[in-house]
């Protein structure tokens, strides 16, 4: 008895306390800063790889519409690819033969999102098809390219286009 | 004898807070905001306006033929040209390039200068060329949105009252005019 009383004076001699204080002190700075950093928006606008946006002094938040994707490999609808582009230029093969304006690929992704707008807005009252399409479209492409994109756009309905940049503040 | 036990009895009451639900509660949380943090912070070219401000603008784009129209030209290997046309009198005046780039101050100034002269527009029909850069057009769109800091407000005229009221909104309705065109 004496000899397991002694052991448990030992054992007791032996055990140390970690100090976490100041450990807590900073996994809460941490925790303040990341929930800091946390945007207010709830709409994200996701950057897909090769994209470099432009830099803007906007300070606006991007609302929830649909996206359009053009970077320097092609224009994507929903993550969907409906044209190439080659060496900052649209392949030929995307336009219509009768206007080398028009992207036909584009332009019935783009109208089957507006017929499902149209009909969620007819079902839905507060919810209404204002034709508004958030471009996200890579700094180093040509007007060129852009232009054929909303022109696309516009004759399918997305008459209100705002471009996606990255927020640098005035 | 007095002084030790009472001595005693505060090291017997004295209590150890136990910080490890805590830090497994921070720990868990920590890796949660690091993957959902967002370091880039991406915005649209879009602004929120006053409320005279805003009438205004509504005000003006309820008018299918305003008496003014601004409409910047960009060409690449030239510069920007500006032509404001009132009342059918058009007016141009030329941003030359400066060391092959775009003078966006001194778009930015003249800019400035035709909201002087006409507060009540906020449109501005911007026309890039072909081979113009969009990040280039975005910093044209930039220098057209706001005046400023340290810059003089422009004064916007309130219909009902007919007060003045200081902005540093200048052209935020931009459109691209020329979209439509082969």
């Amino acid at each position: 008895m004496r000899i397991v009383e002694k052991m448990k004076k030992i054992n007791r001699k032996a055990t140390f306390t970690v100090q976490i204080t100041s450990m807590v002190d900073m996994m809460t700075i941490l925790l303040v800063f990341l929930l800091n950093q946390q945007s207010a928006s709830s709409v994200q606008v996701s950057v897909t790889d090769g994209l470099v946006l432009p830099i803007s002094s906007t300070a606006n938040n991007p609302i929830e519409a649909l996206k359009v994707v053009v970077t320097a490999a092609g224009i994507f609808v929903n993550d969907k690819r409906v044209s190439e582009i080659i060496d900052g230029k649209i392949v030929d093969s995307s336009f219509d033969a009768k206007d080398k304006m028009f992207i036909p690929a584009l332009y019935e992704e783009l109208d089957k999102e507006a017929e499902n707008s149209r009909r969620i807005a007819s079902i839905n009252e507060t919810l209404d098809f204002d034709g508004t399409l958030v471009l996200q479209a890579d700094s180093r492409l040509k007007y060129e390219v852009l232009k054929k994109v909303m022109y696309t756009a516009t004759s399918a309905g997305y008459a209100n286009i705002k471009m996606a940049a990255v927020a640098v503040g005035d | 004898m007095a002084k030790n036990l009472s001595l005693f009895k505060a090291e017997e009451e004295s209590i150890e807070l136990d910080m490890a639900p805590l830090l497994s509660l921070i720990v868990s949380l920590i890796p949660i905001l690091i993957f959902t943090v967002v370091m880039v912070k991406v915005g649209v070219v879009e602004t929120q306006l006053p409320q005279v401000v805003n009438d205004a603008i509504e005000l003006e784009r309820k008018n299918p033929t305003p008496e003014v129209s601004i409409m910047a030209s960009v060409l690449a290997g030239k510069g920007i040209e500006l032509e404001i046309i009132h009342n059918g009198q058009s007016e141009k005046r030329s941003i030359p390039l400066i060391d092959n780039e775009f003078d966006y101050d001194g778009f930015h100034k003249e800019l400035v200068r035709a909201k002087e002269q006409y507060p009540q527009t906020f449109r501005l029909d911007l026309r890039p060329d072909l081979a113009t850069p969009y990040n280039k057009i975005i910093k044209i769109m930039d220098a057209a949105r706001k005046t400023k800091v340290g810059e003089r407000k422009i004064f916007v005229i309130d219909k009902g009252t007919n007060q003045k009221v200081e902005t540093d909104i200048m052209f935020v309705d931009i459109f691209f005019g020329n979209v439509m065109e082969g």
